[in-house]
């Protein structure tokens, strides 16, 4: 038993290993102290002992070649998943990049008829207004106007068509599919204008704003009374 | 793990054989570098285990387990210190997660003293009771006290080792080890006989 002053002390001595010279002195001229001292080193001693055995066990010489079996079997199935999931992803925003392109570019031509003039817009009180809407009669009418919109196809789509991230061996082959989309693209584009005769360069688009007239409802005649009615 | 590149619209096509061969040289040295890992880590990982759940086959299901994790996350672990640090974390995590499956806590404190009693060596039966109850009184003890404690334990882990694998400072691995220690000491005073010398 530690005397009262060196109780905490030395018990934490013992515990941390570490002494005073105070504490030094003090185990030098008190004999139970220094018994409780030897008594607590030797617990401590028992206790690091018993941890180096638990912390310290053997390894199984299975261990090893069970990890070798388990990465055999597993990141295989792991990476295809994977690199199917990415793949079809990019596949996925590149195919959907490459047709709205084409929708885009496509659409542009078909708007414009050529056997009609240009559509122009239209001002509100305009005398224009009435070859408009020819069978309009006065009064005022509520205009819904749209204003007009400029379509223009950016001759550069391809700066637009993003970077991609793809596996090595699958680069070789999104690179020839866009090379063939872009051809084929571009050569649509092309037999489109001749075939409207249009120069082959895309010129802005106008739709001219609507107009709705009122809306009639005409007089029904009165139907004939006959006998049956009486 | 696996491995991309930038493919930039309208570039040309690199050659598949080139690219074939880069990838499988990629593939063989990132396998030979994780073998050399496995190789240095494995024991830390089992033994993490092991001084969790006192039972040699769920320990060694709890590295192996532990170990697979660590290929898969191997491209952000290739520096040993990390990937040593990482795998003390996931393995202590792992055990623990183990321990606490209701299901199995009975039929593995049956099994574990069926081993102890197979594997125990001749040695007196008073330092065998001690070890029984220095492990109960280590699964009794705060999950971090009790990892420094087996970290301190094993063989060549200095306090600046431990400090890194655990990502804390010296100081805190020595005041864990000191109330560890303590907590120990308090719960195994009764099982030690006292010393009659002078």
């Amino acid at each position: 038993m530690f005397c009262e002053t060196y109780n905490k002390p030395l018990t934490d001595a013992a515990a941390s290993g570490e002494l005073s010279a105070a504490q030094r002195e003090h185990l030098a001229s008190c004999d139970p102290c220094r018994i409780a001292f030897a008594e607590e080193q030797s617990l401590f001693g028992a206790i690091d002992s018993g941890l180096r055995t638990v912390a310290n066990s053997e390894v199984p010489a299975t261990l090893i070649p069970r990890v070798h079996f388990a990465l055999n079997n597993e990141p295989a199935s792991q990476r295809r998943s994977f690199s199917f999931l990415v793949w079809g992803f990019a596949s996925a925003v590149v195919t959907g990049g490459v047709v709205l392109g084409l929708i885009h570019l496509s659409s542009k031509p078909a708007l414009v008829e050529p056997s009609r003039p240009a559509p122009v817009a239209v001002a509100q009180n305009s005398p224009e207004r009435a070859s408009l809407n020819p069978t309009r009669t006065g009064g005022v009418s509520p205009v819904y106007r749209v204003k007009p919109v400029v379509l223009a196809a950016s001759n550069n789509s391809r700066q637009d068509l993003p970077k991609v991230l793809v596996p090595p061996d699958e680069g070789a082959a999104l690179l020839r599919y866009e090379k063939l989309l872009h051809k084929e693209s571009v050569a649509g584009i092309q037999t489109t204008a001749k075939s409207l005769d249009m120069p082959q360069g895309i010129e802005p688009l106008e739709i001219a704003e609507l107009e709705l007239g009122d809306l009639r409802i005409p007089v029904l005649p009165k139907p004939a009374l006959d006998g049956h009615a009486k | 793990m696996q491995e991309f590149i930038l493919i930039e619209p309208g570039s040309t096509a690199p050659k598949l054989d080139e690219v074939e061969w880069t990838r499988e040289a990629e593939r063989s040295a990132f396998r030979s570098e994780f073998e050399e890992h496995l190789a240095d880590s494995s024991s830390l990982a089992f033994r993490v285990a092991r001084g969790v759940l006192r039972n040699d086959a769920d320990a060694e299901d709890i590295a192996q387990e532990a170990l697979v994790k660590a290929f898969r996350n191997f491209d952000a672990l290739r520096e040993r210190n990390r990937f040593r640090a990482w795998l003390v974390r996931v393995s202590f995590r792992l055990a623990l997660d183990r321990l606490r499956s209701s299901k199995r806590r009975g039929i593995r404190e049956a099994e574990w003293i069926r081993e102890q009693e197979r594997t125990r060596p001749v040695e007196s039966e008073t330092s065998h009771e001690f070890q029984q109850h220095l492990e109960r009184a280590m699964a009794e003890l705060p999950e971090k006290l009790r990892l420094v404690l087996l970290l301190s334990a094993m063989d060549g882990h200095t306090l600046e080792e431990v400090a890194m694998l655990l990502a804390i400072p010296v100081g805190t691995v020595k005041s864990r080890l000191f109330f560890a220690r303590k907590k120990l000491a308090e719960k195994l005073r009764c099982f030690v006989k006292p010393t009659t010398s002078r």
